[in-house]
């Protein structure tokens, strides 16, 4: 999964979590908090009770002892006890949850209280005895019945109190539960994810921090291992590439570098050879112009001439190689230039019993070069697959085509990484069915001095200078070749000046 | 009517064969050899009419443009036909030889042949 949709799924769980726990909150607490209110209000009313009934027993005491004692102090708690219970059940008709069941306490009291008053207007007048008798056949009743539905209101609504503090508890419980509940999912979850981020996070990341330490310590072979597809498997894709082409960029500037030293040194030797070789040359020649060709010595005398003219063309290769870059560029025809080089090569072919096929595209883009530098590049392929052919003949293909985009020659060298260029480009293959290049030569083939002719028919240089030629140019040359035998294809690579102006699907693509 | 041939070169191989070959194809010749730039800033060569100077582009203590154009810059030799040589063949080389004011350019090591050919040319010119 890629570390955006990681990063999305974490922010929708994060999301989810909130809206799940806020959700719980909003529907659930109005809920918890009402049934709270409902048994607070049931508590107020079991309190408003029990303080009537402590009244309501305080005034019947009173009562009694002021008729049996006739103490006024009795008279005055009754009265005090009176005004409480009076209070009392003011603030009872005030509550509005309280009104439901007060009428019947209300007459209750209101008769107690007439009653009362009378018994107190008999006992001060001093009729005692039938204050007494009063109190026992009216009032006592009276209270007893009050005290009764006290009681038994006391009783409903503690067990009203009850129950609704029992809803209220129970409803706070299953909230709390259902919260930690929440929470807990939340946090385990929470724990799997951030864990599942964290590792896909961090653990390319480690391998991406040490990837970049081996790249840093010159290891380019490295190779940073992210089997996934996400961005840190892309961005390890990329690392990778970018060691391959660094690999192959330092291993072209160590090529570059021994070529521009080998150059250096070619360039000297050559033209120290020069000098001598004027004089071995010029003195045979001078000699071979006075003697007589009858004369033995004519025949000793040419092959030294001949032997001058090979190291001649020894040290022409050295100093071609070395010979510092010509900037003249102009616009090349390169079919042009090829039928001019096969024409130099006609007789060679000839010789070697070489079928010469020809694939040129009726089209081709002109490029930017030098054309005597082309020719020689040119020169020196077709001369390499003659050589090769020079035993039994065989048959030289030469194609042109125009190409768009996607140079791949470096592939095609081992080890070298595919590299692609955007542009138009110019190709041509030069095949042979001579004898070939072993796997163990593919990879020297292009190293100045490097030559498989035997002694005295090749510098070594040929292909070496003719890829600093082609790179000097900005295209380049590869080969392949299936082995001893088997003939080989060498790929020129031009680029085209400018725009060619050819539509991108109308050219052919390097295979 | 002696033919003077003024030669501008240090090396002796190249010297000798250069000698040779005149003296042994050219009628009535006379060759004088400067070796480097001591002994062409000495000016001794000012002294003489040339029919042709033949010159090394690369000796100590000169190069040979800076010949070629002392050459071409004294009233006396002004016009000679002079031909370059060089050991170190480049198209740089040659552009400048041909500049300084060569008349013909030739690379080491060359053909009797070739060298006869230019020189001929250069005395019938």
């Amino acid at each position: 999964m890629s570390i955006r949709k990681r990063l999305i799924v974490f922010l929708f769980f994060i999301a989810t979590i909130v809206t799940m726990m806020g959700g719980l909150l909003i529907l659930g607490a109005p809920i918890f908090v009402n049934a709270f209110r409902d048994s607070l209000a049931a508590m107020e009313s079991l309190s408003y009770i029990r303080e009537l009934k402590s009244h309501v027993s305080r005034q019947k005491t009173s009562i009694n002892r002021f008729i049996l004692l006739d103490d006024n102090q009795e008279l005055l708690s009754f009265e005090e006890a009176t005004a409480l219970t009076n209070r009392v059940m003011q603030d009872i008709s005030n509550d509005k949850n309280a009104k439901a069941w007060i009428t019947d306490l209300k007459s209750y009291v209101s008769d107690a209280h007439r009653i009362s008053s009378q018994i107190i207007t008999l006992c001060k007048r001093g009729d005692k005895q039938r204050a007494i008798d009063e109190a026992t056949s009216q009032l006592f009743p009276k209270f007893s019945k009050l005290t009764d539905s006290i009681l038994a209101l006391e009783n409903k609504k503690s067990a009203e109190a009850q129950a609704k503090y029992k809803t209220a508890k129970a409803l706070g419980e299953k909230t709390g539960t259902t919260v930690f509940g929440v929470f807990a999912f939340a946090l385990i979850m929470g724990i799997f994810v951030v864990r599942s981020l964290y590792a896909s996070l961090m653990k390319p990341l480690e391998k991406l921090r040490k990837g970049t330490e081996e790249f840093g310590r010159g290891h380019w072979d490295h190779k940073i291992e992210i089997p996934s597809n996400n961005e840190f498997g892309l961005l390890a894709n990329s690392f990778n590439h970018m060691a391959e082409n660094v690999k192959s960029l330092q291993q072209q500037a160590i090529h570059m570098d021994r070529m521009s030293a080998v150059g250096q040194l070619a360039g000297g030797v050559a033209h120290e050879l020069n000098n001598p070789l004027t004089g071995v040359l010029g003195q045979t020649q001078i000699l071979l112009a006075k003697t007589n060709q009858a004369d033995p010595v004519f025949h000793q005398l040419k092959k030294i001439e001949q032997a001058a003219l090979r190291c001649k063309k020894i040290v022409r290769g050295l100093l071609d190689f070395s010979r510092p870059s010509q900037t003249k560029f102009e616009d090349v025809d390169m079919s042009n230039l090829l039928e001019s080089t096969i024409d130099l090569c006609e007789a060679d072919l000839k010789s070697a019993k070489i079928t010469l096929v020809k694939k040129f595209s009726s089209a081709l883009p002109k490029v930017e070069g030098n054309p005597s530098e082309l020719q020689q590049v040119i020169l020196n392929l077709l001369g390499n697959a003659i050589h090769s052919m020079s035993r039994g003949g065989g048959t030289l293909t030469l194609e042109t085509f125009a190409a768009y985009k996607k140079l791949v020659f470096a592939d095609r060298r081992k080890g070298s990484p595919p590299q692609e260029v955007q542009g138009d480009w110019v190709q041509i293959i030069v095949k042979d069915t001579g004898v070939g290049i072993s796997k163990e030569h593919l990879n020297h083939i292009f190293e100045p001095f490097f030559t498989t002719k035997e002694i005295g028919k090749g510098t070594g240089l040929g292909l070496s200078v003719s890829v600093g030629i082609a790179r000097k140019h900005g295209g380049d040359i590869s080969v392949e070749s299936q082995g001893l035998n088997k003939g080989a294809i060498f790929f020129l690579i031009l680029p085209v000046k400018g725009n060619s102006g050819y539509p991108p699907g109308g050219l052919k693509q390097i295979p | 009517m002696t033919i003077n041939v003024l030669l501008i070169e240090d090396d002796p191989d190249v010297t000798e064969t250069i000698i040779s070959v005149l003296q042994n194809f050219i009628e009535d010749v006379e060759i004088e050899n400067i070796i480097d730039g001591k002994g062409f800033r000495q000016g001794l060569w000012r002294n003489k009419e040339w029919a042709l100077v033949v010159l090394d582009i690369m000796m100590p203590g000169i190069t040979g443009f800076e010949v070629c154009e002392q050459i071409r810059h004294f009233p006396g030799t002004k016009n000679v036909p002079i031909l370059a040589l060089t050991g170190y063949d480049t198209v740089q080389n040659e552009n400048r030889i041909m500049a300084s004011g060569a008349s013909r350019y030739l690379a080491k090591p060359f053909e009797i042949n070739d060298f006869l050919r230019e020189t001929k040319a250069l005395l019938k010119g």
